[in-house]
């Protein structure tokens, strides 16, 4: 049963988050170097359907996310310094 | 001329540079496949509650597909990006999120309402004289005037309560056959009687307001529930279609038909007339009496 979580907790719980995996990531960082521009790959529209929806569903639980996180009340870590999640 | 170097070559630098960094790559692939995410923020009211009355229909429909219709949405900002008109792209969304409605839309406009309700229920009070002389109405009246109903649905509340017990009883005796023509006919007083249980059969859209029910939402259940709603509709009125035309064409059910009315009507018109008579054979325990203790003046001739 969880009981409490102190900093250094928080910080290796949250260090062990894999990266997501977003379709959309890969698709631009598999676009070609491009010395003219070319900001956005060409790819089939199924697997544009497919990024997008898998990018809408990850904005939408993000803002789920920041609308609970809202609601939390603020903890003040004087001794730790995380810049990647200033929470 | 050095300047003019550096300029040719800040395409693949920025380029370059957006694609090492994954917040960059992040806000990139979010400008590239949901760009109106960028234009609202989490403390936007839009964001949390979308008001479908302050935004344009094309904004509306952007916002229905992103929560209902992704693979549609995707299609609009892909052509956005290519440069498609403003013309196009309403097409587009109209079509797209048509293709997966029972109900097809006529109008993005009418986006706002929610997912559409093909209201169909008859109501005699609300029939226009104008549609007198259109189907169905002109091949219902002759239907109601059997159960003493006639256009304008202006008869006393006896008379009503009688039609109305009557149409029950009916439909409670052809729902105890398996003949497909009954099933039919069962549909068509159901529908003729806003017996169906189904809200899109049962009501008008008038009515359906004035009840004050609330509208459904553009959700992933709303929507399936909508739509399971309109295809039963739709079904039980071509069932109920079918039956007017048997009622045309076949004699000894349209005589049975009639009979049938006239029998149960007498018997129903006694019993609630007779409603304090502690002699009468048939007494409603508690409210409205039973259709099935009506049903046995009710005789079809065998189907198959």
């Amino acid at each position: 049963m969880f009981t409490s979580l102190d900093a250094r907790g928080l910080v290796d719980c949250l260090s062990q988050i894999p990266p997501i995996e977003l379709q959309a990531v890969e698709l631009l960082c598999s676009l070609p170097r491009n010395p003219t521009g070319g900001w956005f790959p060409i790819v089939p529209p199924e697997c544009v359907a497919q990024a997008t929806q898998q990018l809408i569903a990850y904005t939408r639980s993000c803002a789920a996310l920041l609308d609970k996180l809202k609601y939390l009340p603020p903890t003040t870590l004087p001794t730790l310094e995380i810049p990647e999640w200033p929470l | 001329m050095a300047a003019l170097t550096d300029l040719q070559h800040a395409p693949m630098l920025l380029s370059t540079l957006m694609g090492s960094d994954p917040r960059l790559l992040l806000v990139r692939a979010v400008a590239w496949l949901v760009p109106d995410t960028l234009t609202s923020h989490p403390s936007d009211p839009r964001y949390i509650d979308f008001d479908y009355d302050a935004e344009d229909e094309f904004a509306v429909g952007m916002y229905v597909c992103r929560q209902c219709f992704p693979v549609v949405y995707a299609g609009v900002i892909q052509l956005q990006w290519q440069g498609a008109t403003e013309r196009t792209l309403e097409r587009y969304l109209l079509e797209g999120i048509s293709a997966q409605l029972v109900v097809p839309l006529q109008d993005l406009d009418e986006l706002r309402y929610g997912p559409p309700i093909d209201f169909c229920g008859v109501y005699l009070h609300l029939l226009e004289a104008e549609d007198a002389d259109n189907p169905p109405y002109n091949r219902l009246l002759p239907i109601f005037a059997h159960f003493g109903l006639r256009e304008g649905g202006d008869e006393s509340a006896d008379v009503q309560d009688v039609a109305l017990l009557t149409g029950r009883v009916l439909i409670h005796s052809l729902n105890e056959r398996n003949a497909r023509v009954y099933q039919d006919l069962s549909n068509l007083l159901m529908w003729m009687f806003s017996l169906s249980g189904n809200t899109a059969v049962d009501y008008t859209t008038e009515a359906f307001w004035e009840n004050g029910y609330d509208m459904p939402q553009w959700s992933a259940d709303d929507l399936a529930l909508i739509n399971d709603i309109n295809q039963e509709a739709h079904d039980l009125i071509d069932s109920a279609f079918n039956a007017l035309t048997l009622l045309e064409m076949d004699t000894d059910v349209c005589r049975a038909f009639t009979r049938n009315v006239k029998a149960v009507s007498n018997a129903v018109r006694k019993t609630l007339t007779h409603k304090e008579n502690t002699h009468a054979r048939i007494r409603p325990i508690g409210g409205d009496p039973d259709p099935a203790t009506f049903a046995l003046y009710a005789r079809w001739p065998e189907r198959t």
